[in-house]
């Protein structure tokens, strides 16, 4: 089983896919943290000192009555004080990347990492059957249930390593980023210890995902089959349901992984859902999509 | 012993719209151990369904089939797959990956090491290109690497369906000489095919397959005589006479390019002479008509060209 684990991970490792789309993802990483580095590395001093002129700016025409104050025209009445109270302090907004803002790139780029995932599984198993290699790997193991179960084990691994090596990379350049032009404030022990779960819970997701797509790509012998069945899912189906059936929504896909990663409730709906409901629904799901997969591989023949 | 045995083999496949079409139909085969074993049929006879329900990758509809004494459909295909080396049509392999690549990563759950990837790159003559992309490869030279993959656990039987499919006539000398080579190993080859010289020449014993059923099946000469027609080819000086004498003795016969062909077998030699000889007309030649493979096979098989299996 370790031999036929090793020798699907390297079949995995040597496709150009995972290597294309791990290029892909790196480079979008590396625009990304260039533009922050740019946004980041703007002056501070000369953001105040443009607010600060904008505030003279607004008093000036303030103090000559512009801004029509009421009761300005009583005697009594300070203009200057009055102006003062209404215009205030401005605020200069920090623009320097904060390093503890890591943890919502990792949760806004984790839907993306999740529909990769989701491509790589359903190609790996798509491409054996397109082009016909799963004959030749049954004549070498005709056990089809050990088999599949090699390939989602795989799968599930590339899965949850793809989404670790995303996130130690956009962590690494984010570091960067934070160190040179941006702010480190904030980074604790605490904060480690909480974005270090999140990308676990980003790539147990993202491995769950990887395993679906190969489950589908295995019932439906096809690459294309399984994406656009996973689209009509997400996109269409789940839509539906929100929309006409939100009684429903607890046992969505999307949903309760959304609140597995987040541990925030996708609306009312949820919200009477712990993160032990959604781990169960999602490990339900991750369950029924192997059962069905390995009934499919196990019974239907292969001509 | 047998290494192959097939029972009342059926396999129907049910197609949506198309309804059901029986690829095999009651199949009985017996493929002893060692040599050589041609497994011939036209295309769509059933051939490479058989090979399948073999290998377990499809399940028969009914009837059963034993693989060096393991039943497949019973999931006993384990017990013996280390000692099959099998390719199904076209070896399919990962373009993307080298000819090594690719036997190494189905060698190396079977603990198949990097001598014996290069051992068998060797004996089919692709070490010099083990190392290009399956894509860039001859289609002679993907047959070729295919045949290496099965060949990579050393395996007792080898079943190869269409090995010289696509391959130019020096590739098909070259799978000719392999195959000649394993049988002579000891080895039981188990080839499926439908170019008939290549069985002829290869082949110590045959299984001729028409619309999923067997034919004929034995050594090749047997089945070669099996197949042939009872008929003698006489050439004398006048034929037409000859043809009134043989009629008149009850004889049928016909008119062929060289002489008459004369409806006996070749044991009734000696009434033909005997006939001409009394009516005054002496033989030139007597012999029995000698058909090859290819004649004994589209006599056997002359109706089972119709499906598509």
């Amino acid at each position: 089983m370790i031999g036929m684990l090793a020798a699907e991970l390297h079949r995995m490792w040597s496709r150009r896919l995972l290597r294309l789309l791990g290029v892909l993802a790196l480079a979008v990483v590396l625009l990304g943290a260039t533009i922050t580095f740019f946004q980041s590395s703007r002056n501070a001093g000369a953001l105040r000192r443009q607010a600060e002129a904008a505030r003279q700016r607004d008093l000036a025409a303030c103090e000559r009555g512009e801004f029509n104050l009421p009761g300005q025209n009583r005697e009594s009445f300070n203009l200057e004080r009055a102006c003062e109270r209404v215009i205030g302090e401005y605020e200069v907004p920090d623009p320097r990347w904060h390093y503890v803002s890591l943890q919502g790139v990792l949760l806004g780029t984790s839907p993306l990492l999740a529909i990769l995932c989701l491509l790589l599984g359903a190609s790996f198993v798509g491409a054996e059957w397109q082009k016909g290699t799963i004959t030749t790997t049954l004549t070498w193991e005709p056990r089809r249930v050990r088999l599949l179960a090699t390939k989602l084990a795989a799968m599930a691994i590339v899965g949850m390593v793809f989404v670790f090596v995303m996130h130690l990379f956009l962590a690494a350049v984010m570091a960067v980023v934070a160190l040179v032009a941006g702010s480190t404030a904030g980074v604790d022990g605490v904060w480690a210890r909480e974005t270090a779960g999140l990308s676990v819970r980003i790539a147990a997701v993202g491995s769950l995902t990887a395993v679906m797509g190969c489950a589908i790509a295995t019932v439906g012998r096809n690459t294309t089959a399984a994406l656009a069945a996973a689209f009509v899912y997400f996109a269409v189906i789940e839509g539906l349901i929100r929309g006409f059936r939100p009684k429903w929504q607890p046992w969505l896909l999307g949903d309760n992984a959304g609140q597995f990663i987040s541990g925030q409730a996708a609306g009312e709906a949820m919200a009477d859902k712990t993160t032990a409901d959604v781990t169960l629904t999602l490990l339900l799901y991750a369950a029924v999509f192997m059962t069905l997969a390995t009934i499919f591989f196990n019974r239907r023949d292969v001509t | 012993m047998a290494v192959i045995e097939a029972e009342g083999l059926t396999k129907r496949y049910r197609r949506f719209r198309k309804g059901v079409t029986t690829a095999v139909d009651g199949l009985d085969l017996v493929v002893p151990e060692g040599g050589v074993f041609g497994f011939l049929g036209p295309n769509g006879a059933g051939k490479t369904t058989t090979v399948r329900c073999l290998l377990a990758l499809v399940r028969p509809t009914s009837g059963r089939c034993h693989i060096l004494g393991a039943d497949p459909q019973r999931g006993h295909l384990n017990e013996v797959i280390g000692r099959i080396g099998a390719i199904v049509e076209t070896p399919a392999l990962f373009p993307g990956f080298s000819g090594r690549r690719n036997l190494e990563l189905l060698g190396r759950p079977s603990g198949i090491g990097a001598t014996a990837v290069d051992g068998v790159l060797e004996r089919v003559d692709l070490a010099e290109r083990a190392d290009d992309r399956v894509k860039t490869y001859s289609l002679g030279m993907k047959q070729r690497l295919g045949i290496a993959a099965a060949l990579l656990k050393d395996p007792e039987l080898l079943i190869l369906d269409e090995p010289a499919n696509g391959l130019d006539p020096a590739g098909i000398r070259e799978v000719r000489q392999l195959l000649k080579r394993l049988g002579a190993e000891g080895r039981t080859v188990f080839v499926s095919s439908h170019i008939l010289s290549e069985v002829q020449q290869t082949c110590d014993r045959v299984a001729i397959l028409a619309r999923g059923r067997c034919v004929a099946q034995g050594p090749v000469e047997d089945v070669l005589a099996s197949g042939q027609a009872a008929k003698l080819l006489v050439v004398v000086d006048d034929a037409a006479r000859a043809g009134e004498l043989l009629t008149a003795e009850g004889i049928s016969w016909s008119m062929n390019g060289e002489g008459l062909t004369v409806d006996l077998p070749r044991d009734h030699g000696a009434r033909v002479t005997k006939t001409l000889a009394q009516g005054g007309l002496y033989l030139s030649e007597l012999r029995a008509s000698s058909d090859d493979l290819e004649s004994v096979f589209l006599k056997l098989t002359e109706d089972g060209e119709d499906d598509d299996r």
